[in-house]
């Protein structure tokens, strides 16, 4: 889950909490995700403990997370349907981006009570044809239009490649495949548009020049106005944005992995077509003090699979410092290093030489493993052991990343 | 024109307009039921403008008007107003779809439909 988002679910949760929605309830949580997760920690701190998370998924069911069990919804709704007052008692929140499905299924199956949603990824989405969100949502396709048309003015391209969500392993498969697109279509220049500077580096490292980066909300609205107005001149580059794009579903049939998705689904080319490699990539020489060859680098944080606890990296950092290593944390932004470990900030452009010169590489599976999949070092990638989304395969099958040590920590050794 | 949009989806699990059914649905996929269990018992709506005609136990073709075509289409693309209602348009698609993983041969036909169905 991305910063952004997190502040958004923790200022709705304390606006329930003051409002004393949450104040002696039983709390559930509909939808098992890494957001779910964080809610659950969040309500932990706060004093407000889960009591079950809810999930349609049969392979899910049964699992825990930190002891909470996961369950079908109509458990509970059997259990609180005879009595009325007990539903009263109960708080469902969601913090998925299918809300307007997960609602409606949970009032279709009777259930009555407080439903909260606490993230709002889907601007995209009302599940209504009312005179009135029709009208709303024409004028957002209007601001959308407005946004395009300056894009057009400024960047003056033939093409533009449009990455609708802020994450740097979806751009960075965009622009590995994006030349051999380009080509096949016989496109000559190209304009990029990103979320967020960071996205935006990504493509600089492929050696994009000309890009624009906007904000989630102005993407939102640009992306629904390519849809609109079914623009040519333009190729919406992500697995699964926006809601017209049915790609995943893919996955309901078979398992069609991540770099896949985008080598097949999003650009159309040949199962056999080599992605370009990142060319513009800075060098570190003089601007880290790390000693080289043996050092290790740990990147513990992802936002799309659900984190792996304290414990595990304790472990590591203890085996390494163990046998002499030098422990750095990579960090951006307002996160911090694991204790006992040093910060370690460097641009994307320069992680892959950072890790080639410590020598190892040990991380979560996040968009930074990608930007950094072409390294030549001891490359670690750690999953957790849970089912990707709704679908029936592991975070590990469809992440899977090739020439790396796939590693899958079980929840026990995970989640401490 | 979107109250019988309102209806289709209050009558129907899944509304599929399709703006070429001749050149995407084979006649017998719909007919081979023992196959696709999670279609049998869903109510699944065809809408085109295109003449097509079939139609099995749980499928309803219907055509529509070109004009109505056009409105569901526009709308479709104006924000997801339902998570049932899925367009399969002709001609060039500005983002990424199911059906590139046909056209690129990662699923076959049946597959696309049953992943679309599901």
């Amino acid at each position: 889950m991305d910063q952004l988002h997190y502040k958004e679910m923790k200022q709705n949760l304390e606006a329930l909490i003051a409002a004393g929605t949450v104040s002696d309830k039983t709390i559930y949580i509909f939808g098992h995700c890494n957001a779910t997760e964080e809610l659950v920690d969040l309500l932990a701190v706060k004093g407000y403990p889960v009591s079950a998370i809810l999930d349609n998924n049969p392979e899910k069911q049964g699992n825990h997370y930190k002891g909470i069990p996961i369950i079908a919804p109509r458990e509970i709704l059997k259990t609180h349907k005879s009595n009325k007052n007990k539903e009263e008692s109960m708080l469902i929140c969601i913090v998925s981006r299918a809300y307007e499905a997960m609602a409606r299924q949970l009032r279709q199956m009777g259930y009555s009570g407080c439903l909260e949603k606490l993230v709002d990824y889907n601007t995209f989405a009302e599940y209504s044809l009312s005179s009135e969100t029709i009208g709303c949502k024409r004028e957002r396709v209007m601001r959308g239009i407005r946004i395009f048309e300056g894009i057009r003015q400024s960047m003056n391209k033939e093409f533009y490649v449009i990455c609708p969500f802020s994450a740097l392993g979806d751009v960075y498969y965009a622009m590995a495949y994006l030349p051999g697109y380009l080509k096949k279509n016989r496109i000559r220049n190209c304009g990029v548009v990103t979320v967020g500077t960071a996205c935006s580096d990504i493509a600089a490292m492929f050696g994009f020049t000309s890009r624009k980066a906007l904000s989630q909300k102005d993407m939102d609205e640009l992306v629904q106005a390519v849809l609109f107005t079914r623009a040519k001149d333009v190729l919406i580059a992500h697995h699964d944005r926006p809601y017209t794009n049915l790609l995943m579903r893919a996955l309901y049939v078979k398992l069609v992995p991540f770099e896949l998705m985008y080598r097949c689904g999003v650009f159309g080319l040949e199962k056999d077509c080599v992605p370009a490699k990142p060319t513009k990539r800075q060098g570190i020489s003089g601007q880290i003090s790390m000693e080289r060859g043996k050092s290790v680098v740990l990147s513990p944080y992802a936002k799309s699979v659900a984190g792996i606890g304290n414990p595990i990296w304790q472990r590591i950092i203890s085996y390494y410092k163990q046998k002499g290593y030098q422990v750095y944390t990579n960090v951006a932004g307002e996160e911090n290093a694991l204790p006992g470990t040093c910060a370690l900030r460097v641009s994307l452009g320069q992680l892959q030489g950072a890790v080639e010169w410590a020598g190892t590489f040990i991380g979560i599976r996040s968009g930074l493993c990608d930007v950094i999949k072409e390294a030549k070092c001891r490359k670690i990638v750690l999953f957790p052991d849970c089912y990707y989304s709704d679908t029936r395969w592991k975070v590990a099958e469809f992440f899977y990343l090739e020439g790396w040590e796939n590693i899958v920590v079980e929840e026990q050794y995970g989640k401490g | 024109m979107f109250k019988t949009l309102e209806r289709y989806l209050r009558e129907y699990d899944k509304v599929l307009l399709i703006e070429e059914p001749g050149s995407i649905l084979p006649k017998d996929i719909l007919k081979d039921k023992p196959k696709r269990s999670h279609v049998s018992g869903q109510r699944i709506l065809i809408l085109s403008s295109v003449s097509w005609k079939d139609q099995t136990e749980d499928m309803t073709f219907c055509q529509i008007s070109k004009e109505e075509a056009r409105h569901f289409r526009e709308i479709y693309y104006t924000y997801e107003f339902s998570d049932r209602f899925f367009l399969l348009p002709k001609g060039h698609m500005n983002y990424a779809s199911l059906h590139r993983l046909v056209d690129t041969g990662i699923l076959s036909l049946e597959e696309f439909f049953d992943a679309l169905l599901q």
